[in-house]
């Protein structure tokens, strides 16, 4: 793995507000989720229960629910929120920065 | 007769086929027409919700006023439906927490239709979790209802939930001193167990409580009300589920192949929550069920034809049923475009 910094990972056009689109960042697929108040998140994008990609996945407000088992998960905490979800997923720094997001990875 | 044991040997040949947790066939949509029918909204479960309460409390108040005449027998079989099977659609829904926007509207929705359904909240969660993890999965799903070569006679008694009732009883005696039956340790993670047996404790005090009512009153018509529904209101509900997978491919990953759709008049889309796109459900369960007619819209080109009636559904499932008695390698097909 390359040294950690800020990259650069989509147009901020690119994610529809309350929407989710998959980013791949040396070789790990990231969810990024933007809510409808124009904040944007990084998470794993592999649910933590199933075998599904939460890129496909709902978001609801702050949660993000898995297109497979309907288990949820907070975006910004990372927390599993509803069952069938129950481990958290990993988390990374995300900014917008201009027309662009960026995840500290 | 294959071995359709949770965890059991057809659990390794379904690892060995990568079957497990396996890579299913989705229709492309476009993402902006699935974010739309994907959206939640509290209003138009609540209006069913109500509905289907409202019905519910208004039979059950007529059967009551009616008991001893014989104007209790249809006033006692429309409570039944409601209870015994129109609960089964909430259930499944609120199960899925895709019926209200809210979590905890859908979890209340879900523990009141437990209750009505005689399944101990908990571990039918993380059943119905593996059933959508790996669907008609020999070995691995533990909801497949309708088992190749299984005596026809044990459809005839899930009518009256008798072979339903049986097995969870065993299972909510044993999870209420602290054991989980085999099957439920293959899918409901150990940490999760505990719910299980406060639940399955709470079974039980519920339904002795009503048996004491029974007792004390002299007459069997508290348990008209509270557990009898189960077995003599589930009838429609046996209905409906037989529609979903029997006589439908195994060990596929394609929904296609072993899932139907039936179209339904709008009675029994109401009782049964839409869930006649039962296809499209397991494709996309994180569409509400009341968005499933314009998901099946944006699909069916996709999709196999529905079954026009469940009439037209039965005459294809009953004969294979009888044929599998005999030949397990009997399948219906499917034409997928």
């Amino acid at each position: 793995m390359s040294e950690q910094t800020w990259k650069i990972v989509s147009e901020l056009n690119d994610i529809q507000h309350d929407d989710v689109v998959c980013v791949e960042v040396e070789g790990v697929k990231i969810a990024i989720v933007r809510t409808s108040d124009n904040q944007v998140f990084a998470v794993d994008s592999q649910c933590t229960h199933g075998r599904a990609s939460l890129a496909d996945g709902y978001v609801d407000g702050l949660e993000i629910e898995c297109p497979k088992h309907n288990g949820r998960f907070n975006v910004a905490t990372g927390l599993a929120v509803a069952s069938p979800a129950r481990t958290p997923l990993q988390t990374f720094p995300c900014r917008i920065a201009g027309d662009c997001v960026e995840i500290f990875y | 007769m294959r071995n359709y044991t949770v965890g059991g040997p057809e659990a390794k040949n379904a690892a060995q086929n990568n079957l497990v947790e396996g890579d299913w066939y989705k229709p492309v949509i476009d993402r902006n027409t699935l974010k739309s029918l994907m959206s939640r909204s509290n209003g138009i479960a609540a209006r069913d919700t109500a509905l289907w309460l409202v019905l519910l409390v208004g039979s059950g108040f007529i059967a009551y006023q009616c008991w001893g005449t014989w104007w209790s027998v249809p006033s006692f079989g429309v409570y039944g439906i409601l209870y015994g099977s129109a609960s089964d659609a909430r259930w499944h829904e609120c199960g899925h927490r895709t019926a209200f926007r809210s979590r905890r509207v859908n979890d209340a929705v879900y523990y009141l239709a437990s209750i009505m359904d005689f399944r101990e909240p908990i571990s039918w969660r993380w059943s119905h979790a593996r059933h959508h993890s790996d669907t008609i999965i020999v070995g691995r799903d533990p909801e497949i209802a309708f088992k190749r070569g299984a005596p026809l006679v044990n459809v005839f008694l899930e009518f009256f939930a008798i072979r339903t009732v049986i097995a969870e009883t065993k299972k909510i005696l044993m999870n209420s001193v602290g054991r989980a039956v085999p099957e439920q340790a293959d899918f409901q993670p150990a940490e999760e167990m505990r719910g299980s047996f406060w639940w399955s404790r709470f079974y039980i005090l519920l339904f002795a409580g009503v048996a004491v009512w029974c007792v004390v009153v002299g007459s069997v018509l508290p348990a008209m009300f509270i557990g009898l529904p189960t077995f003599y209101g589930r009838w429609l509900m046996v209905i409906y589920g037989i529609t979903q997978h029997a006589g439908l491919a195994e060990d596929v990953l394609d929904h296609r192949l072993n899932t139907r759709t039936v179209m339904m008049n709008r009675v029994n889309r109401f009782l049964y929550l839409n869930m006649n796109y039962h296809l499209e459900h397991h494709i996309f369960p994180t569409v509400p069920y009341h968005a499933l007619p314009a998901l099946h819209d944006a699909v069916a080109d996709q999709l196999p034809s529905p079954h026009s009636s469940i009439w037209h559904a039965m005459k294809e499932i009953f004969p294979t049923l009888a044929k599998q008695r005999t030949d397990q390698s009997v399948v219906l097909s499917r034409v997928v475009p």
